[in-house]
């Protein structure tokens, strides 16, 4: 039994049939659509643009996986072994939760022009938005929010950026990084306003305000949290996700993978969540081969995540350090190192995706020293940024 | 100054290339080291630093051989030599290599590359090493040199043979085999006297005096050798690039004014002579490593020629580059003889293939290690003609409704890889390495492999449920479109 149908759900119904799990394999989401893919939700919002399908129908159908859209899981009984759904108990032998994050929400309900990018339905509101045209108002300049911006630009919106932190992608990439990244945001005419003191949106029925700007709609992006509230009084672990082992595991039998997981991560020895896509998958695929096995590994994972903006493809592997160093790739591109007692914790990079990949190579396993990834990836121009 | 860091490279031990390429780079990283294998040698690998030994051959010298380890006293002409008498023995090369020579040879060897080129089409492809890269340059020996065809085709395996022992025996026993074949072409000249470069070389005069006979066969050595291994390697590697590299053999298929530049960027990106050894006369500083006098030092011409500090973005093959200062020739004093000859083969290759239909890989190539710790280019190169015009090349300067795909099969189904959605993610690599790589020209996937086989089934599935792109299919053979 698998609840929650995006790409960590999906991969995982998947991979327990390549792996020969021959049982039973249950499905669950809350929304009523075939699962489809999250990250074009931000980036597809041109008037032709549609989101691709992580799955078809008659493949679940095929592969012997009943699918249930809409209907949540609502609760969780573990010395029973069922869930608890809006329509009916759904009894268990292995539970996988991957019922991923929701958006971090404002204190005040939006007003009508306005939406969190989450589902396939905000995604078809954001873009009618952007179709009718006019100012977009981007709430959060994290990953999300500056992709909508972005693509929003390129459909011919106006768009200011609002956030409560000085600078962009706070939480995402290392300060020169995200330096380049606003500067590319400001040259394609998006306004940024940072360090605005109270993020609400107003609005009515034509039009939305925040920080005094009025824009024809909003969009908030101002994080996400685990959507575990199902699972409260379960007795499983919470504390910013589901708390699982190494392998992933909360309980005997029950696993929890993708954005909701909050493991014991081997790559670092500590409990990690990591909201990527890539993780994800990984999740979803390891966690079928252990059930399968009818063993729980170790997962180990160095973070990787990549954002799309005007045509320019920012990757992060790893994590960030306290010190960063500035290099430039062999053909010139800019490739921030992150560093912590001069090994190399985080590599980012801007329209670099070999030299991404030679990092993510080098430090699938361990940290290694920063004169060893210069030589690696051919980095030159060494400046200490700060 | 400081004495040199230890470094244990071996370049006998360079098995692939991708720890050809890691072996490289950390010499890069290092500078001037000093590795103890093969009873002690220097190592430089930084662009600056190999011109420097290059631009100074009155300390850095041949004379003492070219060759790490060199064992015994036994010497090939020219490469193991000094002025004055290098100068004679490099005129027996550069007096039959001239400009003038080449250039009356040109409707020849045009002919030639048509004649195997179209054989090749003929098949539909084949293994181009053996087909193409290696007959080329025998059946240039035969006329440049007039060596027989019968004796041309035994000096591939007597070369390999060679270059298997030249690390454990003195050099004219490793080419034992190679003197014996050269000494009965010296006879039969001797008898029949064709008119030929042979028979001219028998009359020679060298400094003065009448050419010995050690002298004819270590030159003739140096022709049947030099001469066939580093154009075949050199024309691997084009070829390897040309199929392994569609949008920049779209490139040059759509503008061939782009081949002398294409031909220069593959000699640099592959490097046929990777390292060549010098020995010190004198203390000498490089990059702030003291050198003692007497040393033995290994020229890494390969890693100069992918140093980023000369070359931006080194690792990529950019057709779009000024490639010169590589030092796939060297530099200076001993500057490969045969270089004009070698572009010139190279570019008649390019201008018939661009004629020619778009050219695939048809199964992985085989890169080798480093053939007597110095030779590198494909062992051997299956290759195809595209028979689909949405595979192979395509057009960048036309717009294409339909999407660029490139395949690659087990027997039951077909993996195909949209290049137009591409991003170059990387998760495939990630998920099934020994399928895919990225390209570092165009940040694109490329399927390295043209088949794979069951075993291989879960990495492939993976890989394509890993793309954040949807850029990767699999799909009954059956369907295929």
């Amino acid at each position: 039994m698998i609840v929650g149908a995006s790409v960590a759900g999906v991969r995982c119904a998947t991979a327990l049939r390549d792996a020969g799990h021959d049982g039973r394999i249950v499905l669950l989401d809350a929304e009523d659509e075939t699962p489809y893919d999250k990250p074009p939700l931000s980036k597809n919002l041109a008037p032709d643009d549609g989101v691709p399908l992580l799955v078809e129908r008659g493949v679940l159908g095929a592969r012997g996986i009943e699918f249930h859209g809409g209907r949540p899981a609502v609760g969780l009984d573990l010395s029973r072994r069922v869930v608890e759904t809006s329509d009916g108990v759904i009894a268990f032998d292995d539970l996988v939760i991957a019922s991923g994050c929701r958006p971090r929400r404002l204190p005040a309900p939006l007003p009508p022009r306005a939406t969190y990018v989450r589902t396939k339905d905000d995604w078809a509101r954001l873009r009618e938005a952007v179709a009718r045209g006019g100012r977009l108002l981007v709430v959060g300049a994290g990953f999300l929010g500056l992709e909508t911006a972005a693509a929003a630009r390129r459909q011919g919106m106006q768009v200011t950026v609002f956030d409560v932190a000085p600078q962009v992608l706070r939480r995402g990439v290392p300060a020169s990084a995200a330096e380049i990244i606003a500067a590319g945001h400001r040259e394609e005419g998006v306004e940024l306003r940072l360090g605005i003191s109270s993020p609400t949106v107003d609005g009515d029925a034509g039009g939305a305000v925040v920080d005094g700007v009025a824009g024809d709609f909003a969009i908030v992006s101002i994080g996400a949290v685990p959507a575990v509230d199902w699972l409260a009084g379960s007795g499983l672990a919470l504390d910013d996700g589901v708390v699982c082992d190494s392998g992933l595991r909360a309980g005997e039998g029950i696993w929890a993978i993708g954005d909701c997981a909050r493991w014991h991560n081997a790559r670092y020895g500590e409990l990690r969540r990591t909201e990527h896509w890539t993780t994800a998958t990984q999740h979803g695929r390891h966690v079928a081969g252990s059930i399968a096995a009818g063993t729980a590994t170790p997962f180990g994972e160095l973070p990787y995540v990549w954002s799309d903006q005007f045509g320019r493809r920012i990757q992060t592997v790893g994590v960030g350090g306290d010190e960063e160093i500035t290099c430039r790739a062999p053909d010139g591109a800019p490739v921030v190192l992150s560093v912590r007692d001069d090994l190399v914790t985080g590599v980012t990079t801007i329209d670099a995706q070999a030299v991404c990949l030679k990092a993510r190579l080098l430090l699938r396993d361990e940290d290694r020293r920063v004169d060893e990834v210069r030589g690696a990836l051919g980095l030159g121009g060494l400046a200490p940024v700060r | 100054m400081s004495a040199a860091a230890t470094c244990p490279f071996d370049h006998h031990a360079l098995g692939d290339e991708v720890s050809i390429r890691r072996s490289y780079d950390r010499l890069r990283a290092e500078g001037v080291v000093r590795s103890p294998e093969h009873g002690g040698f220097y190592v430089l690998s930084r662009h600056a630093d190999v011109m420097a030994a290059l631009r100074d051959p009155a300390t850095f010298v041949s004379g003492r051989g070219t060759r790490i380890p060199a064992i015994g006293e036994d010497k090939a002409i020219p490469l193991d030599y000094d002025p004055p008498r290098h100068s004679g023995y490099r005129a027996l090369f550069t007096d039959r290599i001239s400009p003038e020579t080449v250039r009356d040879m040109t409707p020849g060897l045009t002919a030639l590359v048509g004649e195997l080129l179209d054989a090749f089409l003929a098949r539909g492809g084949g293994e181009w090493v053996a087909e193409v890269g290696l007959a080329l340059p025998l059946k240039v020996l035969e006329h440049l040199v007039g060596f027989s065809a019968e004796t041309v085709s035994r000096f591939r395996v007597i070369t390999e043979e060679s270059w298997r022992d030249i690390a454990s025996m003195p050099l004219d026993e490793a080419r034992s085999g190679m003197r014996e074949l050269v000494r009965q072409e010296v006879a039969r000249h001797r008898g029949t006297r064709p008119q030929d470069y042979i028979t001219q070389l028998l009359d020679r005069e060298i400094d003065g005096r009448p050419i010995t006979d050690d002298e004819i066969e270590r030159t003739l050595m140096t022709f049947a050798i030099a001469g066939h291994e580093t154009t075949m390697n050199a024309s691997g590697w084009l070829l390897h690039l040309y199929a392994g590299d569609p949008r920049s053999q779209a490139r040059i298929r759509a503008d061939p004014s782009l081949i002398p530049q294409y031909v220069e960027e593959a000699l640099r990106f592959g490097t046929p002579v990777q390292t060549l050894g010098r020995y010190t006369t004198r203390d000498v500083d490089v990059d702030g490593v003291t050198i003692p006098a007497g040393s033995r030092v290994l020229l890494v011409y390969a890693a100069a020629n992918h140093d980023p500090a000369r070359f931006d973005h080194a690792d990529e093959f950019d057709v779009d580059r000024s490639a010169a200062g590589h030092l796939t020739f060297g530099f200076g004093r001993h500057q490969c003889a045969g270089a004009l000859l070698a572009r010139t083969e190279l570019r008649l290759l390019l201008e018939k293939l661009v004629t020619l239909p778009a050219i695939v890989p048809a199964g992985e190539a085989d890169l080798g290690g480093l053939m007597g710790g110095t030779h590198h280019g494909p062992r051997s190169l299956p290759l195809r003609f595209a028979t689909d015009p949405a595979e192979g090349a395509r057009d960048p300067h036309r717009e294409e409704a339909t999407p660029t795909l490139v395949r690659s099969s087990s027997t039951t189904e077909v993996l195909e890889l949209d290049l137009d959605r591409c991003s170059g993610y990387g998760n495939c690599v990630f998920a099934a390495p020994a399928l895919f790589d990225l390209d570092l020209g165009s940040n694109v996937a490329v399927l390295v492999k043209d088949t794979w086989d069951e075993g291989e089934r879960a990495a492939v599935a993976a890989a394509v449920g890993d793309c954040p792109a949807h850029a990767l299919r699999l799909r009954d053979r059956e369907h295929r479109a």
